[in-house]
């Protein structure tokens, strides 16, 4: 089911709400429980009930090993044998449902062999649920999971706001959450915040998202058509995709949080206006911020360790400490970063050129630091812009990769990026140039052509850009608008931002919900298809 | 103690990242710090590890809010 879909607007949410609150008001909080346990396999087999089988397949699996694993002392030779499996096992079924198709084909080209392989359908958010179990299951080892019920650990795992597409939960921001009295009470403050940043969310999605998407899909769809793209269609398809994938993952990720609110759950901030971004390791602290923690947690963090300690009492030089300790990490954290993401080649790439990037900044500060100490490139406003430049356009560059169907068309998409197509403007816009001092004239004399540019939607999409660019760039993200009313587990994680303007501070008064509630209206008016979340394929 | 410890610290800090205008207190954590990321926080760890003579778990890293927190730990450990 779809958060923008009328069945779950007028229909599920409202029936599962409301029946949370009755239950958990006239009965036991089990009871409660229960019901919204039942509320998201129900909503999780909406789309194809065969993998609720898997689903539940899951969770009993890994309950049994986590209790099992918390109940005996750690460090013996059979405890982490059974940590081992529990892993191997949640890798095998996720590596077969992703990823076999991949290796098949990559084998049958490789080998030249002749391997038939039905399509194996991904099941929905089987990369979230996986990776959340697997980091109980570690934890569970080193004893830092208390025992809980087998319907609390169920809601962990499938609480349907956060079950299809994060944000990434952990046990311990879980747990205590579903033993507090106050969440089966209803609390009108909780429910008139939840709303706003749900119907925000909706906005983002319905209006800007897939209102962007008309630029985006038809350049990349052309891409892999073979059509050769010229440098504005090229770069103006590729920033369309930057602001939509934003829009969309962050609108989830809003109404998760939005609706896990109006059920009393926090849920992590996921978002923390990523383009807003200086440098590219700020990118990845802001941009999907409970998958980058849970790489950092369980994978960066001990790897690092190890090798840093290695290096160490070896005693190598800077190079080979540099190499083994942050290049090698660097490059191994973000092949997985880009594989999680899917089962193909653009997606490795993608993984190793934001590791790219990240080596090349860390370079940049030591350099910077031992040669070039000097007030212009340390403080400047100047520098931050232009690092906050570089950092948007090498993480456009990046998306490429990203979005793309396979390698040719992203190449194709390059190709266009970097001029190798041709410069072509719509031929209306020579004569508008010419007004300004024969501009126009100008331009065809240096390589620039006037004539059909198709895919590039002119004036129109520069505008667009604006707005939305506005909205991402400048604009207080929606929980600094709330920050006044935000449980503290939210807003601490922010950037602080002044908002002078006090008006502008979200209060629950007449004014706002007025507002709200025209933007809903005006949202849910134009939702025309149903169109799913970008993050759903992962 | 934890005043010793803490200049020595300082000094780790200083040396790790080749920044001699570095100066800690115990509310200092990686934001005020603009070279202290999860990148090289790890360099960190294993200079204080072998200066100390003591052995650093993941979980005791994960669980240092500050600059306070890592001298309170040091100080149990070397107590």
């Amino acid at each position: 089911m779809l958060f923008n879909s009328y069945i779950f607007l007028f229909l599920f949410l409202p029936i599962t709400l409301i029946g949370f609150h009755f239950i958990g008001r006239y009965t036991k909080a089990n009871i409660a429980i229960a019901w919204l346990v039942g509320a998201s396999l129900f909503f999780y087999g909406w789309w194809n009930p065969a993998y609720l089988i898997l689903l539940l397949f899951s969770i009993i699996f890994n309950f049994s090993v986590g209790v099992f694993l918390s109940r005996n002392s750690k460090g013996n030779l059979a405890h982490k044998a059974i940590l081992l499996f529990g892993i191997i096992t949640n890798l095998s079924v996720l590596g077969y449902f992703k990823y076999a198709n991949f290796f098949i084909d990559n084998l049958n080209s490789l080998a030249q062999t002749n391997i038939l392989l039905n399509e194996i359908i991904l099941p929905l958010g089987i990369s979230f649920f996986t990776f959340q179990q697997i980091t109980y299951l570690v934890d569970a080892y080193y004893q830092e999971t208390k025992e809980y019920s087998f319907l609390y650990y169920c809601l962990f795992v499938t609480f349907f706001p956060q079950l299809i597409a994060g944000p990434i939960v952990h046990h311990k921001e879980m747990m205590p959450q579903f033993l507090k009295d106050t969440i089966y009470k209803l609390q009108t403050k909780n429910i008139a915040i939840g709303l706003t940043i749900f119907i925000i969310g909706l906005c983002k999605k319905v209006i800007i998202a897939d209102g962007i998407s008309v630029y985006s899909t038809p350049v990349f769809n052309a891409a892999e058509a073979g059509i050769l793209l010229t440098f504005f269609e090229a770069w103006t398809g590729a920033i369309a995709y930057t602001f939509q994938l934003y829009f969309d993952f962050s609108a989830y990720s809003d109404m998760a949080i939005g609706v896990g609110l109006m059920f009393g759950i926090v849920l992590p901030l996921n978002f923390n206006s990523p383009y807003k971004a200086r440098n590219i390791t700020d990118f990845w602290r802001r941009w999907h911020i409970t998958l980058s923690k849970l790489i950092r947690n369980y994978l960066w963090d001990p790897l690092s360790l190890t090798l840093t300690r290695f290096a160490i009492t070896r005693g190598y030089g800077n190079l080979r400490i540099f190499i083994l300790t942050i290049i090698f990490p660097i490059l191994f954290s973000f092949f997985w970063i880009g594989l999680w993401h899917g089962a193909g080649w653009n997606f490795i790439l993608f993984g190793f050129l934001h590791g790219f990037y990240i080596v090349i900044y860390h370079i940049w500060i030591k350099f910077k630091l031992n040669f070039l100490d000097f007030q212009l490139i340390n403080n400047s406003k100047l520098s931050k812009s232009l690092g906050w430049l570089i950092t948007f356009i090498c993480v456009v560059f990046a998306w490429i990769l990203f979005r793309a169907n396979n390698l040719d068309s992203a190449i194709n998409l390059y190709r266009g990026m970097l001029g190798l197509n041709g410069y072509v403007l719509p031929e209306s816009y020579l004569i508008i140039l010419n007004k300004f001092l024969g501009f126009g004239n100008f331009l065809e004399a240096n390589g620039f052509k006037f004539g059909v540019s198709g895919f590039f939607g002119g004036i129109t999409q520069i505008g667009l850009f604006f707005i939305v660019g506005f909205i991402a760039f400048i604009m207080p993200n929606t929980y600094q608008f709330m920050s006044n009313s935000l449980p503290k587990k939210l807003s601490k994680e922010l950037d602080e931002v002044k908002i002078n303007f006090k008006p502008l501070n979200w209060r629950p008064t007449y004014l706002f919900s007025l507002l709200l509630a025209a933007i809903f209206a005006f949202t849910v008016l134009s939702i025309s298809k149903n169109s799913e979340f970008l993050y759903f394929q992962f | 103690m934890n005043e010793k410890n803490l200049k020595i610290i300082n000094q780790i800090f200083i040396e790790v990242f080749n920044d001699e205008t570095i100066f800690l207190d115990k509310t200092t954590s990686s934001k005020d710090i603009d070279k202290w990321d999860s990148l090289n926080n790890m360099h960190l760890v294993v200079a204080i590890e072998k200066h100390f003579q003591v052995r650093v778990s993941l979980r005791d890293i994960q669980s240092w809010k500050n600059v306070g927190d890592l001298c309170d730990w040091i100080s149990y450990k070397t107590a």
